[in-house]
């Protein structure tokens, strides 16, 4: 750990956008006390006022302060993209520990399952599954907990699997240990790296897919905050108050671009450096969005580009 | 019966008295008008259906008028004026009104528009049980006395007969076409009798009509073709008018006007109107059966601060008697000395009147409960971009119930499923409460009577989308109805009102005015109190087209 | 090869054949009665009646299931609820519709970023490079709906020089397609980059500048060519994943695309045009899947499938 820190504190770049993404954490666990006002509280008499030192991204139609409102968006944000997160890891660690361990029929088919998410934008996946889940918080938790999935199935399956061939696990199981007490002890430990740089390379895709379904109408309704949502009604009064649109997007890119600068410098400390390492990450932060069943065999056909 | 030229519908008469609403035509009317091109016309959703019986939708409307004409219209002067009509008589016991037809006219498919024609459309629709049937309460059936004559033959004397022909809905249309058609086949497809074909229909586009060259007016039409965008977002069409990629548009956010008018090459025209806002509270569900919260409801809601912040101040007024607004017949200022609305907003007036009735917080989470522990929390229905500011409207609604204790869920349907899912008979409507609004398309108070809170005009008949009965408001609308004298006529619509704050039937909302914004180069398109814009009139200056540097 | 195409055209059938069971579990997943969703909320008893009957919802789930298969086998959809039109009419002319935004928008990514990541990769390290870098990144962590509004109000509020809504003429392509190409490029460029930057470190590349090739040629022939395989099916997955942001796009720029009518359906709940939507998009991506993998083994033979 200690090692990790040293290596970690050298990426100038990943410590101060890992300090952003902090501070926006706080700012998201603090929000209800650090709003400068009631994000809900209608004003209608100041309604519409650009910019100014006492409303810092103006008010919005019915007089709502914006900056407070993005301040509880950036809570409502990050509830509900590291609840999917959980939900993609707890689900999909353990599906991927167990068919990766068992192998068989079972692993067939959830590997094909796998696949044939993998070939869908996450975009697509997300608007199918909120249909059926409802358009709220709750529905964008699942629709993108749902379509992330495969990749936590796949990166569990495959430490299982390389695991599973070690001296020591043979061992263990030669001496009579159960399966659930070598997926605890032997498997799980090896599998918290990648699954926690995967985790973080996700954060950003999960933002981004998050406001996208709510600027649709199809993810969080008013009156919550959201900034893909309040984009979308900042859209409708464009000519008359553009400065609408400042506070969700800035607050929207800050979030994305720390999140994304961290994942990349926890991974390069993470896995130490490789040749071509650079361009696995690519592929694997490609695939993320991209999403095909070949994902494994592009990476390998990259790779073999890269060594011969 | 009569021969002589009688003035039946007592409509009429008052209806030319009543205060003229209108703004004075703004072309020129010293212009020549000149013959050829394409109007683009950019209107908000998509309609569910074209086929009038089933659709009532004002923008629905603007479509099919067209191509679609009826026998009588209301024009900009609130008068009526007939148009396949050409005169009309009524027999003795006022049980029958002949209507004599414009002669030579044909429908788009070919067929002739005759007795016959016409006759078969309101016997249709009276069999198959129309959306607007509950206006034509009376009406046996009609017949063809002559091939170029029409007889409606009445239960009982019924004094709106006429203006209420002119509701755009009962548009004729061609027989022969809806029986080979269907009316599934008239949804995407209408063939009247008016000065456009309809060419094309593509779903969530837009709708093309072509210039009909065999039209019934020599001179008419001037343009070539109408083409109707559907384009949802009203900042998008505001863009797009003022870039000069559309020719005209309506409901416009009020925000933008004072900048479209300092826009010398547009022309804005803004008119009251009759539609007011209202929220429709299904009775079936309880506690919208309870009259005390009904009323509370009606005083939770701030109406001069959605005019303020909905609508910029100036774009809607509030309501000052419950459904009617000036310009309609028996129209009375039903305030209270020194209010500003019906309903004056005062919150700690809904909280009493609440608790009173047995709903308070009894669980400290922030929502009031009844007495049996429900939440009073409810799903509201709304529409987005359908008139200007309901969505907008909907979110206030939500903030202000929300301060009287009152949990409120928006549920945003697109158009076409939000028409289709509050036109539901009872045991099928599901919603709780639904964001619409309510105009009076023949400025007589009989519409709103008989066809928004009549007991007959549950859902699916007419418009009483709340399945709200009332013994008294039934009886002063049917005596209203029936009533041949004029003074007798206008108590019974103030009593009807006065009754209406009484029982407060749906959540009363401020009334919108009319806004039409055209490239200055239109001319000749009509804005109507009815929320109607007819281009079918209109022309265009090609060289001041040109001049502005549009070419298309 | 022959192999490889047969079992990723098997492939391809079950996706197809999941994604059929799928859709049809979306009439029973959506609470109500399935007839009424597929007729419309608003539609007369008979007409909820021909339905059912049509569509056998009466009957056991099995044989309603394999009466859907068949019928959608066949290409019917069904009718929209709300203008009565068969579904594939309304779906193919929006085929082509966000064909022509994701190819427009797929052509300006490729060049852009083939053009910058092979300068960034060729001044590595350098001030071009890094600017490229950090613009690409801020590219990537911009989602289309802030670059498609900023757009929106600069270019047709502000400075009215382009139109937008609908696609009638060139110039309503320009927004839309450099909205939705400009977050492709990004993603690409930084992809471009990497594989030039790894073609660069090697030795033949060594050798070719110590025989005295100029550096334009050596980047350019050499590198590019050796880096191109990489670059090829990157754009393939690219392809796949710009159909995905139209959706977004299309909805900005009221595009009527195929993502749209989704997103309509989804709100005005037209259930068979939904369906219908999803189909096709679904198809669309396992085509593009196939044919990439089917190039990727063609471009470079070494490459075999499990």
């Amino acid at each position: 750990m200690r090692n990790f820190l040293r290596q970690f504190s050298r990426d100038r770049v990943g410590v101060v956008f890992g300090l952003i993404l902090i501070a926006i954490y706080i700012v998201a666990i603090t929000a209800q006390w650090i709003v400068p006002s009631d994000p809900y509280k209608t004003q209608l008499s100041q309604g519409m006022r650009p910019p100014s030192w006492e409303h810092w991204f103006g008010t919005d139609q019915f007089g709502r302060d914006m900056l407070s409102r993005v301040i509880l968006a950036t809570q409502v944000t990050a509830k509900i993209t590291t609840s999917a997160l959980l939900f993609a890891v707890l689900l999909g660690v353990p599906i991927g520990m167990i068919v990766g361990y068992h192998g068989g029929w079972l692993d067939e088919i959830i590997m094909r399952i796998t696949d044939i998410m993998l070939i869908f934008p996450i975009i697509m996946l997300a608007i199918v599954i909120v249909v059926i889940a409802g358009p709220s918080e709750r529905g964008v938790v699942i629709a993108l907990g749902m379509s992330q999935l495969p990749q936590f199935i796949r990166i569990a399956r495959g430490v299982t699997l390389s695991v599973k061939q070690e001296l020591y696990v043979e061992a263990a199981i030669a001496a009579g240990a159960g399966w659930p007490f070598i997926l605890r002890r032997h498997i799980w430990p090896n599998i918290s790296t990648p699954v926690i740089v995967q985790a973080t390379l996700t954060l950003p895709v999960f933002v981004l897919n998050a406001s996208a379904l709510s600027y649709l109408g199809l993810g969080v309704q008013p009156p919550t905050p959201e900034w893909g949502q309040m984009l979308n009604e900042a859209k409708e009064l464009l000519i008359a108050a553009p400065y609408l649109i400042i506070g969700p997007s800035v607050a929207l890119f800050l979030f994305v671009i720390s999140a994304n600068l961290l994942g990349d410098s926890l991974q390069e400390t993470l896995n130490p450096k490789t040749k071509g390492q650079r361009m696995k990450r690519e592929f694997q932060k490609f695939s993320r969005r991209g999403l095909k069943p070949g994902k494994m065999r592009v990476e390998r056909a990259a790779r073999a580009e890269i060594q011969r | 019966m009569t021969t002589h030229k009688k003035r039946v519908a007592r409509g009429v008469a008052y209806m030319a008295a009543a205060a003229t609403i209108n703004a004075a035509p703004l072309f020129a009317q010293d212009m020549e008008p000149q013959y050829g091109g394409e109007l683009i016309y950019a209107q908000s959703g998509e309609k569910f259906s074209l086929f009038p019986g089933r659709n009532t939708d004002n923008g629905a409307q603007d479509i099919w008028l067209n191509a679609c004409e009826n026998l009588f219209e209301i024009n900009e002067d609130s008068e009526l004026v007939p148009v396949l009509a050409e005169s009309w008589e009524v027999s003795d016991d006022e049980k029958t009104v002949t209507i004599k037809l414009r002669e030579g006219v044909a429908f788009h498919d070919g067929t002739p528009f005759n007795g016959e024609a016409v006759a078969f459309v309101f016997n249709e629709a009276k069999e198959k049980e129309f959306i607007y049937m509950s206006l034509l309460e009376g009406f046996d059936y009609a017949d063809a006395p002559s091939e170029n004559e029409v007889a409606f033959h009445l239960a009982a004397p019924f004094a709106a007969l006429l203006p209420n022909l002119a509701y755009k809905p009962l548009c004729i249309f061609s027989p022969t076409a809806y029986q080979e058609m269907g009316e599934e086949g008239m949804a995407t497809k209408i063939v009247g009798t008016g000065p456009f074909t309809h060419e094309e229909y593509v779903k969530g586009e837009y709708n093309l009509f072509v210039k009909n060259e065999n039209y019934w007016q020599d001179e008419l039409p001037y343009l070539d073709s109408i083409r109707m965008l559907v384009v949802p977002d009203p900042a998008t069409r505001t863009a797009m008018l003022e870039s000069g990629e559309i020719d005209r548009t309506v409901q416009i956010s009020d925000f933008d006007l004072p900048r479209l008018e300092a826009n010398p090459e547009l022309t804005v025209r803004t008119m009251a109107s009759t539609r007011q806002f209202y929220v429709v509270l299904n009775h079936m569900k309880a506690p919208f059966d309870n009259q005390d919260v009904r009323l509370a409801l009606n005083y939770a809601i701030d109406k001069a601060g959605i005019v303020q912040s909905v609508f910029a101040g100036t774009g809607a007024t509030v309501p000052m008697a419950p459904t009617l607004s000036p310009g309609v017949y028996g129209y009375t200022d039903m305030r209270k000395d020194g209010e500003d609305s019906i309903f004056q907003y005062d919150a700690d007036k809904a909280r009493s009147m609440l608790t009173d009735a047995g709903f308070e917080d009894r669980n400290g989470d922030g929502t009031i409960e009844g007495e049996d522990g429900t939440e009073l929390s409810f799903k509201l229905w709304t529409r987005r971009g359908g008139t200007k500011g309901d969505y907008q409207v909907a979110q206030l609604l939500q903030a202000f119930l929300g301060e009287i204790g009152i949990g409120i869920d928006l549920e945003v349907m697109e158009g076409a499923a939000f028409s289709a899912a509050v036109s539901q008979p009872p045991e099928d409507a599901k919603y709780e409460m639904a964001l619409l609004s309510w105009g009076i398309p023949t400025a007589d108070p009989d519409e709103p009577m008989m066809y928004f809170t009549h007991t007959k005009a549950w859902k699916p008949k007419g418009a009483n989308r709340m399945f709200f009965s009332s013994s008294e408001i039934d009886r002063l609308a049917d005596l209203a109805h029936t009533t041949t004298d004029q003074e007798k006529r206008k108590e019974y619509v103030v009593a009807w009102m006065a009754q209406l704050l009484e029982e407060a039937p749906v959540i009363y909302l401020p009334t919108i005015h009319l806004t039409l914004g055209s490239r200055s180069y239109v001319h000749g398109d009509r804005i109507l109190a009815t929320d109607n814009y007819p281009a079918v009139s209109a022309w265009i200056d090609q060289e001041e087209k040109a001049r502005q540097g549009i070419k298309r | 090869m022959l192999r490889l195409i047969v079992s990723r055209l098997i492939f391809m059938v079950l996706a197809a054949f999941l994604l059929l069971s799928f859709l049809f579990a979306l009439f029973h997943l959506i609470p109500g009665d399935p007839a009424q969703l597929m007729a419309g909320d608003n539609a007369p008893e008979h007409l909820v009646q021909s339905i059912r009957a049509a569509y056998g919802f009466d009957q056991p789930l099995t044989t309603q299931y394999f009466n859907y298969m068949g019928k959608v086998l066949q290409g019917d959809f069904g009718l929209s609820n709300y203008s009565r039109q068969p579904v594939l009419d309304i779906v193919f002319p929006r085929i082509v519709n966000t064909a022509a935004l994701a190819g427009c928008a797929m052509l300006l990514a490729m060049t852009t970023s083939l053009i910058l990541g092979s300068f960034s990769a060729m001044f590595w390290n350098r001030p071009l490079d890094k600017g490229v870098t950090v613009v690409s990144l801020i590219g990537i962590c911009t989602p289309v709906f802030v670059t498609g509004i900023i757009g929106i109000y600069v270019f047709a509020v502000w400075l009215r020089w382009l139109p937008i809504g609908g696609m009638s003429t060139w110039k309503h392509f320009v927004l839309p397609v450099a909205t939705l190409g400009a977050y492709q490029a990004a993603i690409f460029t930084r992809m471009v980059r990497s594989c030039m930057v790894d073609a660069l470190s090697r030795d033949f590349i060594t050798t070719a500048r110590a025989k005295g090739a100029p550096e334009r040629t050596v980047v350019f022939h050499h590198a590019l060519r050796n880096a191109l395989l990489p670059i090829i099916t990157l754009f393939g997955l690219g392809l796949g994943h710009t159909l995905g942001g139209s959706v977004v796009t299309e909805t900005i720029f009221n595009w009527p695309g195929l993502g749209r009518l989704m997103v309509d359906a989804i709100l005005s709940r037209d259930l068979p045009v939904l369906q219908g939507s999803i189909f096709f998009f679904a198809i669309i991506f396992i085509l593009v899947n196939l044919i990439v993998d089917i190039l990727y083994t063609w471009a470079d033979p070494r490459i075999s499938y499990d």
